[in-house]
């Protein structure tokens, strides 16, 4: 299938698509907020390929749909540039240059850490990834009862709090606390008032 | 594991969580407290490789990949993501129709807030696995202080816990 935008939009090559978007994968440092940057460099302000309206409703499609964010937008960047193959095109790029550099990475971190000075600085890595995960944890709360009402943020420390003692004291399925989360928050978050409503 | 377990476990799991680092409990507990494949060092190292290595917040499923069934276990785990990726054009479609339901919106903010509680869960894990005496555990506290509430780089981070790290290996050759 062909764009959705009109035929006189840009429609740049399938091949300069995966390597604008393979750019983007292997110079996102840091998590979300560089890659999005990154994206709207490319997209935005050098290509003009897509205005300020298409590239923010990629970002909100890309939201409510599971997985990585990131990917699934540049699925749909690709879609509205190009098609399907667009779509094929912009994840490819940003996912498989990213994954043979991270695939190499683990690699040379595996071999590092079999000699005794690679061990000893894991020894010091791996209580700071138990503190980092903590950290992202405590800003994603932060993120979500920002600017809600005091019933909205309510709800969301239930949910958190009550999704850490069922894995973790209750021991049930991670599958069942996802569905379950799902549809406390819908009950909580309608009645508090907290969920974005209608588009 | 064979590929195509993995391949499977690494669809399903992308498929319950919303954003890059919403996997992490689900694979927790698939290939670490359930299968017992994945010990909790060895996700503490795909976390700290996902922060280090470049690309989009998510890829720390590619080492747990790895740690599952080496290079072919990585590359598996990379095209789970790119297959759980792909059918968003779905919603492309009927995302206008979805939009006019409050309720949909409200759900999928509940299951996000519980990715949270489930991501703590990882952390309370992984603390225990790897802060066995104060000294780690002070590693731990002062990263999450650093990283909460300063806009210090997490590589920086990570080079400063390895290189305590090294400091006692070094005192213990000095003394």
């Amino acid at each position: 299938m062909t764009s959705p935008l009109p035929a006189e939009h840009p429609r740049p090559g399938l091949l300069r698509l995966f390597v604008v978007f393979g750019k983007i994968g292997v110079l996102s440092f840091g998590g979300g907020s560089s890659t999005l940057m990154l994206m709207q460099r490319e997209c935005l302000d050098r290509t003009a390929w897509l205005d300020a309206k298409d590239f923010a409703y990629t970002f909100a499609v890309s939201r409510m749909y599971p997985g990585i964010h990131m990917l699934a937008q540049a699925v749909l960047i690709g879609f509205l540039l190009r098609g399907y193959a667009g779509a094929v095109a912009c994840s490819v790029g940003m996912l498989l240059p990213s994954s043979l550099v991270t695939i190499l990475f683990t690699v040379f971190f595996v071999q590092v850490t079999k000699n005794p000075f690679g061990a000893a600085a894991l020894d010091g890595v791996l209580p700071a990834t138990a503190g980092l995960t903590v950290a992202v944890a405590y800003r994603l709360t932060r993120e979500e009862i920002a600017g809600q009402p005091w019933a909205s943020r309510a709800a969301s420390l239930v949910i958190v709090g009550g999704s850490f003692l069922l894995l973790t004291l209750l021991h049930v399925h991670s599958a069942l606390v996802v569905v379950l989360t799902g549809v406390v928050g819908a009950v909580l978050f309608l009645r508090s008032g907290g969920g974005r409503g209608p588009a | 594991m064979d590929l195509l377990s993995l391949f499977l476990v690494c669809v399903k799991v992308s498929f319950l969580s919303f954003g890059g680092t919403a996997p992490l409990p689900l694979l927790h507990d698939e290939l670490g407290r359930r299968r017992a494949l994945v010990p909790d060092a060895d996700f503490a190292s795909a976390i700290a490789i996902g922060r280090i290595a470049p690309g989009p917040n998510g890829l720390f499923v590619l080492p747990i990949g790895y740690f599952v069934a080496g290079v072919p276990g990585a590359l598996v785990a990379a095209a789970a993501l790119w297959t759980v990726a792909m059918p968003v054009l779905i919603l492309l479609k009927v995302h206008h129709w979805l939009s006019r339901f409050a309720v949909v919106d409200a759900g999928v903010r509940g299951i996000q807030a519980g990715a949270i509680g489930l991501t703590l869960a990882v952390a309370w894990s992984i603390m225990a696995a790897t802060t066995p005496t104060p000294f780690h555990l002070a590693i731990a506290v002062a990263t999450f202080v650093l990283a909460a509430f300063t806009s210090v780089d997490v590589v920086l981070i990570l080079a400063g816990a390895a290189l305590l790290g090294l400091g006692t290996l070094l005192r213990g050759h000095l003394g």
